[in-house]
């Protein structure tokens, strides 16, 4: 940053105006960044600087900065400022929507969002006004984290003691924690992107790792480019890792601004309700015949969602992951609600060991912020096979059963289709022992322990075996078992609220997070555990 | 010219092969059904191409992951 040399620095018993035009001098340097050709490189490369985004995502004027003048300043010996290069980071307070939130982000004009010129960071003041102003606490991250260079300043390599990530977890664990991955982030910067309840990066401009391609080829030996490495390819579709992707920056910023429209400001608040003008007794017509005839058929689960819930209007969060549970944010009568559903046209909705892990962090994160849940099932049971096996399927099954039974959010069950074995179970058990636990059933509803095919090859073996024709013998008894399999047989013995048309689930659904709402408020008093992403 | 890999989705016995080499073929058509799981699992074509190999045929087992078919997505 150029000084202007003429210009004399304000000392104490100098007048006060003198000092405020100091102030703005400052101001102005801070708002320069890292300089016209870095802002350039920055644009160059399809990015905003870390001062466009904020402006860009919160409302507009609304921007409060916390530290700007936080920054390497050297003053010479008449006490006058000769250099001033601001700190990699910027922070403050701002609304979205009206509301308040804490946000801050790397500048990677200056030193690539390293920390090694001045020490500026999140920590300073976004964290503990988030934390202490029990407000959302959104973070844009883009820094590559710890440098060789400033180790080789120091003059030693320092043993790191563990005192960074404490205010992270006290975050996950009372408010709101979303974070942009807004270009390559490495190190520390990763992690701290990825301690947050929702994680989104913007295909072909962002990478995760917990280092970089030439680190790896250093390590290791393999050569990929940073996009094959921790692009959205590897970390949204592969391994989960981040939770959802967006075309632009734009749109990332959208998808935050989203998500916390759904939550309360803290984990002991309740949601806001929104009026959304769509009315609770909605019948959707469509919704009658949306289960195919032919039970091996599958349907759109996400059409199923959007026809109950307020205005078609659902925020998906891992669309792209462990596809065979549908996981997201919705509103009924205007009042937020995880949605959980089975999707039959991934692993035919069986539950693997990713689909139970999604399950598990979609449960802690709803019992978390306080938000009931509604659940569209259709699953045969575990998914099958060595490939399953290989997940730990059922290790990551009985997780699963754990995040229910610790759970203590409300809970609405449409058993739209088939509800199998204890892979079910783990839904069916939420909301047990201390909640609510309603169960519906759709007249395709079929359930039980294990299903009729399979089972009866299972149980009558030997008979079957000693059979004449043991095919039209296994036949037989299926067929004899088949008319148990009645969705009324099991209403008869009040395994269920009720048997219902499809088209009332909107209503009842409705009613349910009506009436749950006191509830909330009592549960929102109860001490909350980090959520782990 | 690029190509891409069909893979089949999910364990299970190829159902039905729905195209032929040589077929055009578009985003969302049903490339081959594969039974798993009691359901008709459908493998849906991701792309605008056409079919260059078929490497999948009726009564089939398939493993999760295994090539189906290749396509020419220009």
């Amino acid at each position: 940053m150029p000084i202007d040399p003429q210009r004399e620095t304000w000392k104490p018993g100098m007048d006060w105006e003198h000092a405020i035009d100091d102030m703005a001098y400052i101001r102005g340097l801070v708002r320069e960044m890292g300089g016209p050709e870095r802002i350039k490189r920055q644009h160059d490369g399809g990015r905003y600087t870390i001062r466009e985004r904020i402006d860009k995502m919160v409302d507009p004027g609304s921007f409060v900065e916390a530290g700007p003048m936080v920054g390497a300043a050297e003053y010479d010996e008449d006490g006058n400022l000769c250099a001033f290069t601001p700190g990699a980071y910027v922070m403050g307070l701002a609304e979205i929507d009206g509301r308040p939130v804490a946000i801050g982000g790397d500048d990677f004009t200056i030193s690539g969002g390293s920390p090694h010129n001045v020490r500026k960071s999140s920590g300073h003041f976004t964290q503990p006004l988030a934390l202490q102003y029990g407000i959302p606490y959104v973070q844009l991250v883009e820094g590559v984290g710890h440098s060789s260079k400033s180790d080789e300043a120091a003059g030693h390599m320092g043993l790191p003691g563990g005192e960074l990530w404490w205010r992270s977890v006290e975050l996950l664990r009372k408010v709101p924690v979303a974070a942009g991955v807004m270009g390559s982030v490495a190190g520390a910067p990763a992690a701290f992107a990825l301690m947050s309840h929702f994680t989104v990066m913007i295909r072909e401009q962002s990478q995760i790792f917990p280092s970089g391609p030439p680190v790896v080829r250093r390590a290791i030996g393999e050569t990929l480019d940073k996009e094959e490495l921790g692009g959205y390819q590897m970390h949204v579709h592969e391994s989960g890792q981040v939770d959802n992707v967006a075309d632009s920056e734009e749109e990332a910023f959208e998808q935050i601004k989203q998500f916390i429209s759904y939550l309360p400001n803290t984990t002991a608040d309740v949601a806001p309700r929104v009026e959304t003008g769509d009315p609770p007794d909605r019948r959707p017509e469509e919704l009658l015949n949306i289960i195919p005839p032919n039970r091996r058929r599958s349907y759109d689960a996400r059409k199923l969602i959007r026809l109950v819930v307020d205005n078609g209007e659902f925020f998906e969060m891992r669309k792209h992951w462990a596809g065979a549970i549908i996981t997201g944010f919705a509103r009924l009568d205007g009042y937020s609600v995880g949605v959980m559903a089975s999707d039959p046209l991934k692993l035919a909705g069986a539950m693997d060991g990713w689909a139970a892990e999604k399950y598990t962090h979609f449960v802690d994160l709803c019992d978390a912020f306080n938000l009931p849940v509604v659940v569209f099932l259709d699953m045969p049971g575990f998914m099958l096979g060595s490939h399953a096996e290989r997940k730990a399927t059922m290790r990551r099954g009985v997780r699963a059963l754990i995040a229910s039974a610790e759970a203590n959010v409300p809970k609405v069950e449409f058993n739209v289709r088939k509800a199998y074995g204890v892979a079910a179970d783990a839904i069916h058990s939420l909301g047990q022992p201390n909640g609510l636990n309603l169960r519906y059933g759709w007249p395709a509803g079929e359930w039980g322990g294990i299903p009729i095919e399979g089972g009866v090859a299972a149980a009558y073996r030997r008979e079957i075996e000693a059979a004449p024709d043991p095919d039209a013998h296994r036949e037989m008894i299926e067929n004899r078992l088949l008319r148990l399999r009645s969705p009324f047989r099991a209403a008869h013995k009040g395994d269920v609220v009720d048997l219902i048309d499809p088209r009332e689930t909107r209503r009842l659904a409705c009613t349910f997070v009506k009436l749950a709402q006191p509830m909330l408020h009592k549960l929102a008093q109860l001490p909350k555990r980090a959520v782990r992403p | 010219m690029s190509q891409a890999v069909v893979r089949a989705p999910i364990t299970g016995t190829v159902l039905e092969v729905k195209a032929s080499q040589g077929d055009e073929v578009s985003r969302d058509d049903v490339l081959v059904v594969i039974e798993s799981m009691k359901m008709e699992n459908e493998v849906l074509c991701d792309y605008d191409g056409r079919v260059v190999s078929v490497n999948s045929f009726v009564g089939q087992s398939v493993a999760e992951g295994d090539e189906l078919m290749t396509l020419d997505i220009g």
